[in-house]
Formats: C-alpha cells, sequence, structure tokens
C-alpha cells in the first residue's frame, strides 16, 4: 500500500523537474524573441542588450512593471476619489449626460434629483429638457419656484460637454433660494425704511398744517397730543435702530454670567402697563433653578423683551401670554407663547427681517417699528442661541429660544417655581 | 376563433350595461332613502353594492384577459380600456350613491332645513337623469348624447343655493346639519361629475379622437 | 427579442416618471394654489388657473403613451396592471389639477373678503393635509408600496376633521357678521374641493394596491357576496338573498 504511494510521489517529482528543464531548454533564440517584443508592446522597459536578457530578469522586469502599474492604478483611482469627494462635497448637484441623455456621472447633492419625487421630480425634468437643448450645442438654465413646502428657488443650468466629437453635456442645479430672499430683503429694507419713516413724518407735517391757525383750544390741544404721539413714534424706531446697530456691531455677547429667569422676569415687569391696557394675562414661570448663561445682560433684555412686547401686541383681549424658563439636558429654554392671531406659514421665514411685515395694516395699529424680531434674532446669534418659531393662524405663536447653559455650575440659585400675573 | 372573439367583446359590452342598471337602481334605493329614510331600502342598496362590486372585479378580470390573451387591434383595445375605465366610474357612482343610502338612519337632519332638502332633491333628480344619459349612450354608442353628457354643466348654482339656505338655519344643531346635508350634496353633485366622464369616454370610445382622451369635465 | 423586452420596459418606466412628474405637478399647485386663496393674489390665481394646462398636456401624453404600449406589446399580467392603472392614475391626478383650478376661481369669487385668522389656519391645514395625502399616494405609487396605499384610506379621516372643523368656523364666522353669505358659500364650496383632493388620494392608494397585489378593495364585496351566497345555499333558504335574484 505504502510503496504505491511513494511510487506515485516519486513519480511526481521526477515529473516537475523534467518540466523546469524542459522550460530551460526550450529558452531559445526565437522565444527569446518574442517573449521580448512581447514585453517591448506592452511598454515595460527593457536593457536594449538583448542578448543580455535572462529569463529570471526578464520575468523580474515584468513583475516590477506590474508592481509599478498597479501603484499607478490605484494613484489615479486615488486621484479620481479625490475629484469625486470634492465633487460630493459641492452643495451645487452636477450631472453629467452622454448625448443620450442618460447620467454617466453625477454628484452626491445630484442624488434627489436622480429618480425623484414630488417637487424634486419636476427639477429632474427640467434638468432632462435642458440637457436636450444643451446636447445640441447652447446653454440653457431656468429658475423653478417650487411651492414645497419648504418653498425653494433652483436654478438649472446645462452646458455643452463635448467629448471626443460625441454629443454630452453637464447639468448644474442649485438651490438659490437663499441669495434671492437676500436680494428681496435687501430691496425691500429701503423701501420699508422710507415707508415706517415717511409715515409719521407726513403725519407730522399735516398736523402741523392743520394746527397753523386753528383758534379752538380743544383741537389745538388734540393735535398737538397727535404730533407728540407721531413724534414718540419716530423715536421708538430710531431707537430700535440704534439697539440693533449695537447688538449688530457687537461680536458675541462677553463673558458676564448672568440669570435668564430674573432677566424674563425684569422683561415681564417692563411691559406689565402694555399688558393691562391690551387685556393680556402675562404668566411666567420658571422650572428650572439654575438658569445662568454666559451672556450680556442687556441684549438678553432687549430679546426676550420684544418677543413678550409682540405676543402682548398680537393677542386677543382676555388671553394669556405664558412666559416659561427652563433648563433640559444642554441647553436654558426660554419660551414665549401667546394665543393670538398667529403667522401664516408662508411668512415665518421672514418675520426676522428688519422691517418685514406679514400685515401692514395691523401694524400701524399695534405701533411696532418692524424691529423687535431682527433684534431678537440678533441678540441670539451673538449668543449661540438657536431660535424657533412654532405657529398656526387663529392659534397662536410659540418662539423658543435656546441657550447653552454654563457648564460647570457653581452655586446653584434658590429659586425654585415663580409666577408673576400682569392682569389685574 | 375570431368569430369567438367579437362575440365576446360583445359580451363585455353588454355586461357593462347590464352593471350599469344595478347602479342605476342603487341611484333609485338612494332617492328613496333620501326622500323617506328608509333603513330597509338603504340596507338593500347596501347589499347591491357587493353585487355592483362583483361585477366590476368579474369584467376587470375578462377585461384583462382579453388584453392579455388577443393583441386587439385599435378599435377593439379602445372598446376594451374603456370597460375598464367606464367600471371604474360606475363603482364610484355606485359608492356615492351608497354614502348617500348611508346617511339613513339621520334622515330626520337632512330635513331639518325645508329649503336645503328641497334643493338636495332637486339635485338628486339631476344627477340620476344625467346617469341614464350617460347610461344610454353606453348602450346605443349615440356620439350626439354622449358630448350632451360630457359637456353637461356643473352644478356649482344648486350647491351655492343649498349652502344659502344651511347658512340661514340657526338652530343648536346648524353645524350638524350642514355637515350632513353637504355630504349628500356633495355625493350628488360628483354622481353628476362622474356621469359627465362617462359621456367624455363614451365620445372618445366612438370617435378614437386622441383630442377626446383626456377631456375630462373642467 | 430580448431588445424589445428592454425598450418594453424602459417604456414602462417612462410612463412611471410621466405620473409621478404629473403627480409632481399637482403636489405643487395644491400649496400654490392656497397661498394664492390666502393673499388675494388675483394675477396668481390666474397663474394657477392657465398652469393646469400643462397639467392636462402631461395626462393626456401619458394616456397615448399607455394606449401605444397596449396596442404594441402583449404585456405581461403585472405589466398589464401597471399600464392599466396608470391610465386611471391620470384621472385622478388631472381632476385633482382641476379643484386646485376652481379654489383660485373661488379666490376670485372672495376678492376683497377679510378672512379671520381662524379660518385662515383651518384652510392652510387642509391644504398641507390634501397635499401630505397627496404626496403619500404618489410615495406608494413610486415604491410600490401596496400597505401604505391602503393606509390613505385612514390618514384621510384627519382631513375629514379639519373640514368638520371648518364649516364650523365659516358658521361662526356668518354669526358674527364677519363674512357675507356669498363668500361663507364660496368658503364652504372651497373647504369641499380639499376634502375632494383627499378622496382623490385615497383612490391612488387603493389603485396602488391593485397594482402590486392585483387585489381591489372592491373585491372584499365580491367576496362577501360570495360568501352570503354559499351560505344561502347551505342553509337552503334561497329567500335570504332575495336581490340575487331580483332586478336584473
Amino acid at each position: 500500500m505504502t510503496s504505491v504511494v511513494w511510487s506515485a510521489l516519486i513519480a511526481a517529482l521526477v515529473a516537475a523537474a523534467l518540466a523546469t528543464v524542459v522550460a530551460r531548454f526550450f529558452w531559445n533564440r526565437a522565444q527569446r524573441n518574442h517573449v521580448y517584443e512581447s514585453t517591448m508592446r506592452l511598454g515595460f522597459e527593457i536593457p536594449s542588450e538583448r542578448e543580455m536578457v535572462r529569463f529570471d530578469d526578464l520575468l523580474a522586469i515584468v513583475e516590477r512593471s506590474v508592481r509599478d502599474l498597479r501603484s499607478d492604478t490605484l494613484q489615479s483611482e486615488s486621484a479620481q476619489f479625490r475629484l469625486q469627494s470634492a465633487l460630493n462635497a459641492l452643495p451645487v448637484a452636477v450631472m453629467v449626460f452622454d448625448g443620450e441623455g442618460s447620467v454617466i456621472e453625477s454628484n452626491a447633492a445630484s442624488q434627489p434629483f436622480l429618480e425623484a419625487r414630488h417637487g424634486d421630480a419636476l427639477v429632474g425634468a427640467a434638468v432632462n429638457d435642458l440637457i436636450r437643448v444643451a446636447n445640441s450645442g447652447s446653454e440653457a438654465s431656468t429658475a423653478i419656484d417650487l411651492f414645497g413646502p419648504p418653498k425653494r428657488t433652483v436654478l438649472v443650468t446645462t452646458v455643452p460637454l463635448p467629448e471626443d466629437g460625441q454629443p454630452g453635456a453637464v447639468a448644474f442645479v442649485e438651490d438659490i433660494t437663499e441669495r434671492r430672499q437676500l436680494e428681496a430683503i435687501r430691496t425691500d429694507l429701503v423701501a420699508n425704511i422710507s415707508h415706517e419713516l415717511k409715515t409719521p413724518v407726513g403725519a407730522i407735517g399735516l398736523l402741523a398744517e392743520t394746527l397753523q391757525g386753528e383758534e379752538n383750544r380743544d383741537i389745538v390741544d388734540r393735535l398737538a397730543l397727535r404730533i407728540n404721539a407721531e413724534a414718540m413714534r419716530i423715536a421708538q424706531i430710531i431707537e430700535d435702530l440704534i439697539e440693533l446697530s449695537r447688538i449688530e456691531s457687537v461680536d458675541g455677547a462677553g463673558s458676564a454670567i448672568v440669570e435668564l429667569a430674573e432677566i424674563a422676569s425684569d422683561a415681564v415687569e417692563r411691559f406689565r402697563t402694555a399688558a393691562v391696557r391690551a387685556q393680556v394675562s402675562v404668566q411666567l414661570v420658571v422650572l428650572s433653578a439654575d438658569t445662568r448663561i454666559v451672556g450680556e445682560r442687556r441684549q438678553l433684555l432687549s430679546a426676550v423683551g420684544n418677543l413678550i412686547d409682540n405676543a402682548i401686541k398680537y393677542s386677543d383681549p382676555g388671553t394669556v401670554v405664558d412666559v416659561t424658563v427652563e433648563a433640559d439636558a444642554n441647553d436654558i429654554v426660554v419660551k414665549v407663547a401667546d394665543h393670538g392671531i398667529g403667522i401664516p406659514t408662508r411668512d415665518i421665514d421672514r418675520i426676522f427681517e428688519r422691517f418685514y411685515r406679514v400685515d401692514q395694516a395691523r401694524s400701524r395699529q399695534t405701533g411696532g417699528t418692524g424691529l423687535g424680531l431682527a433684534i431678537v434674532r440678533h441678540a441670539a446669534v451673538n449668543h449661540d442661541a438657536h431660535i424657533d418659531v412654532e405657529s398656526r393662524l387663529g392659534e397662536g405663536s410659540t418662539f423658543t429660544l435656546r441657550f447653552p447653559s454654563t457648564n460647570g455650575a457653581t452655586d446653584p440659585a434658590e429659586s425654585g417655581i415663580s409666577t408673576l400675573n400682569n392682569r389685574t | 376563433m375570431r368569430q369567438q372573439y367579437t362575440s365576446e367583446l360583445e359580451q363585455l359590452a353588454l355586461q357593462v350595461e347590464l352593471m350599469g342598471v344595478l347602479v342605476d337602481e342603487n341611484l333609485e334605493r338612494m332617492r328613496a332613502v333620501l326622500n323617506t329614510g328608509n333603513l330597509n331600502v338603504a340596507e338593500e342598496a347596501i347589499r347591491t353594492d357587493d353585487r355592483i362590486d362583483a361585477m366590476n372585479v368579474s369584467l376587470m378580470e375578462r377585461s384583462y384577459e382579453l388584453l392579455r390573451r388577443e393583441a386587439p387591434v385599435a378599435s377593439d383595445l379602445r372598446l376594451i380600456v374603456s370597460v375598464l375605465r367606464v367600471t371604474a366610474e360606475l363603482e364610484r357612482i355606485g359608492d356615492l350613491a351608497l354614502r348617500i343610502a348611508k346617511l339613513a338612519p339621520e334622515h330626520e337632519l337632512l330635513t331639518r332645513v325645508p329649503a336645503a332638502f328641497d334643493i338636495l332633491e332637486t339635485l338628486a333628480g339631476h344627477a340620476v337623469n344625467h346617469y341614464r344619459d350617460a347610461l344610454r349612450a353606453w348602450s346605443t354608442l349615440d356620439l350626439a348624447l354622449a358630448e350632451q353628457v360630457a359637456s353637461e354643466p356643473e352644478v356649482a348654482m344648486a350647491s351655492r343655493h343649498l349652502v344659502e339656505a344651511l347658512l340661514a338655519y340657526e338652530g343648536p344643531d346648524a353645524v350638524v346639519v350642514a355637515l350632513r346635508t353637504m355630504v349628500a350634496g356633495q355625493a350628488l353633485d360628483r354622481i353628476a361629475d362622474h356621469s359627465a366622464v362617462l359621456g367624455a369616454r363614451i365620445r372618445y370610445l366612438i370617435t378614437g379622437d386622441p383630442d377626446h382622451l383626456a377631456a375630462e369635465v373642467r | 427579442m430580448p431588445e424589445q423586452r428592454k425598450t418594453f420596459h424602459q417604456e414602462l418606466d417612462e410612463i412611471r416618471d410621466d405620473i409621478v412628474r404629473l403627480g409632481a405637478l399637482v403636489g405643487e399647485v395644491i400649496p400654490r394654489g392656497t397661498e394664492v386663496l390666502l393673499t388675494n393674489d388675483m394675477s396668481g390665481a390666474q397663474a394657477v388657473i392657465e398652469a393646469d394646462d400643462e397639467l392636462d398636456d402631461l395626462s393626456l401624453r401619458i394616456e397615448e403613451h399607455c394606449y401605444h404600449v397596449l396596442a404594441l406589446q402583449q404585456p405581461m399580467a403585472s405589466d398589464l396592471r401597471s399600464i392599466v392603472t396608470g391610465l386611471w392614475l391620470t384621472g385622478e391626478l388631472e381632476r385633482s389639477g382641476d379643484l386646485m383650478v376652481n379654489v383660485a376661481k373661488g379666490t376670485r369669487r372672495i376678492y376683497g373678503v377679510s378672512l379671520d385668522p381662524k379660518l385662515r389656519g383651518l384652510i392652510e391645514r387642509m391644504s398641507e393635509e390634501a397635499s401630505r395625502l397627496m404626496k403619500l399616494a404618489l410615495d406608494a405609487y413610486a415604491e410600490r408600496n401596496a400597505s401604505l396605499g391602503v393606509a390613505i384610506d385612514d390618514i384621510d379621516d384627519t382631513l375629514d376633521t379639519l373640514h368638520g372643523d371648518y364649516i364650523e368656523a365659516i358658521f361662526e364666522s356668518h354669526a358674527t357678521h364677519d363674512i357675507g353669505l356669498q363668500a361663507s358659500v364660496q368658503l364652504a364650496l372651497i373647504g369641499r374641493y380639499y376634502e375632494r383632493i383627499g378622496d382623490h388620494a385615497v383612490n391612488i392608494g387603493q389603485r396602488v394596491q391593485y397594482m402590486v397585489t392585483g387585489w381591489l378593495p372592491e373585491q372584499t364585496g365580491a367576496a362577501r357576496l360570495v360568501a352570503r351566497r354559499s351560505l344561502a345555499a347551505e342553509i337552503g333558504a334561497e329567500n335570504s338573498v332575495p336581490e340575487a335574484e331580483s332586478g336584473q
């Protein structure tokens, strides 16, 4: 049994040795030339002295070249990868199409538009339409307004990108909502400032004209009162403008430790009279003991005050404005909630702009300056605070400010729950 | 073989008409329920609707079978697809009739405002007539009739009067009365709407004019 | 032969993409029409009415495409269902678009009427709910998700509830003379348009269920009938199902 195994093994070894011998034996001139030429054709560098090259040398050269080639490929792959990563980092969607209008390359931002649905499907359809134009040789672009929600505007641009005489094109899709909004803010701001200032100035002029030569004491008094009111209005606008530009020019919020509960309480106190006049009850609830943050007292008072002021203005008589201060895991949260008229969804993104008005008629009547929420936003930015608005028409609005709390608190404040009712 | 296929198509069209007659009967029951609030009639309508559904399903399956088995030429294709679309409309009309029949237990609410009740009955009459014209257009393939059914003006005027009458009512149950009455009014409106769509579908079946294809009612 | 098969599936894909696009047009026109209504925007109303032509054109193209595919190919059962579903869906979507045209027309009729915030809020919410349902229906279609399709019927209840609140709010506004009779009537009609869009979304959901599973909700009714018949046969009391014999 064992002898059979042994003889098989020996036979195999002999065969293998013979094969090597045979290989060496056939390493003749003709074959050498053939291998030499094939190797050259593949672009390997070989010593020009053909006779000197030995089989093993040639093998080594080929092996080395294969290694080099592989690392070249790896390098070019990594270059390709870098390029793709760069494209993926772009906020603009980039899609490359062949002459048939099929996508051959695309970056991450373009994924929503491939196999898209809803609003994005319309963008995808526009891309396809414009690619046809680009494939016939001309650039094309169109802006699409989408009603969402959220509402947005995207710009689709296509550019011909012929390669080796074959048609092809590239498409870019860019969200220009913000850009559009900024343009609108710029143009509206000038119009709004002049409107806000011109109205009371015009009124003063008219009233003064009427006053001239007026003999009736009662009428004179009444006109004077109204002139005074209009002057106060201008003064308020100027004061707010100064406050806003002050807050805007400040970078950051200083390093003082302030107690938000205390600031909220001061702010509520400040609008006590206004609340009584509007028959609105303002209730402050402090739910956490420690409400300290790093910040500037004046800005914060201005911000919370403006929120309370607005809440009162847009509330119906007999309703409640809730001001809540509480700490959660990472933040100190100030909430101002009213049960007033609410803000239309389409306006929510714009209410923090200077002089933006949801309803022109109503703002005249409430006497706001149109700067309050701009002040709130800037103060929030300076304090690294998040600002959120939830609102329903006819049900009311809730403004939430989230401040990062101070880490490593030292002396815990003793305040528990305190309420303050402004209703008489 | 071809002969059998042709008679199958004829049968298909006839069965659609039968389904249409079942729907017609249920519209009649709907009208009876609207008049009297009779619960038994309402029950019967509910049972009949199951038969309408069953016919819809079997007609659909047969249409599919024909589409798959035969390679229908243009005009046959139009017939088969029309069957699919027309039965869908018929089924919907049946559902709407049922929606009103199911109001039977609350019938009293519908009669609370006499002026509104009167308009409901008018709307019901209009809807049933409109539907019958559509059904007749299907069985006779009468182009003029189909066009008339397709272009029948919307009954928006009557619905407007219906809401007016409801708003004038000042009972404590005004809102629930208005809601129930409007459910009925809307269902009746939509029966007329669907009948008009039937007219448009039949018109396309007859003419094969692509312009008539998506010509739904405006 | 495989070449032809591939073209056929490309055509199916095209039909699907076009329906998704038609659905997107409907999804856009809902918030757009509502904004027009809430801002009293007359030129916007005109634009909504005119934009409906694009919707009509596209649905016509899809229908023609479906016919074309049916005529040239002999699709298999499941593909056949997809094509016929396409035909049904265009009808539902096209009519949903028409309903927003009605809203735009209603906007013109209530020009100059100022709506109180509660009514405006409810209109906003009905609109959001209607477009949410429409989007879900389209998701169900694009993903061939039958269970989502069926669920839309239940989700639609929210819209019905809102519609009830809305009618109540109209009554309140009318009773306090904030809005006149004509405006109240228009508003009530407008509310119904949103409700009907919800109905169309429900229909689409059911069609999707059929496309994926071959099962129609009507089949439940049909199954009930069969069950009753066999029960009647077992009992041997033909009279228990009188409608089966009469009325044909």
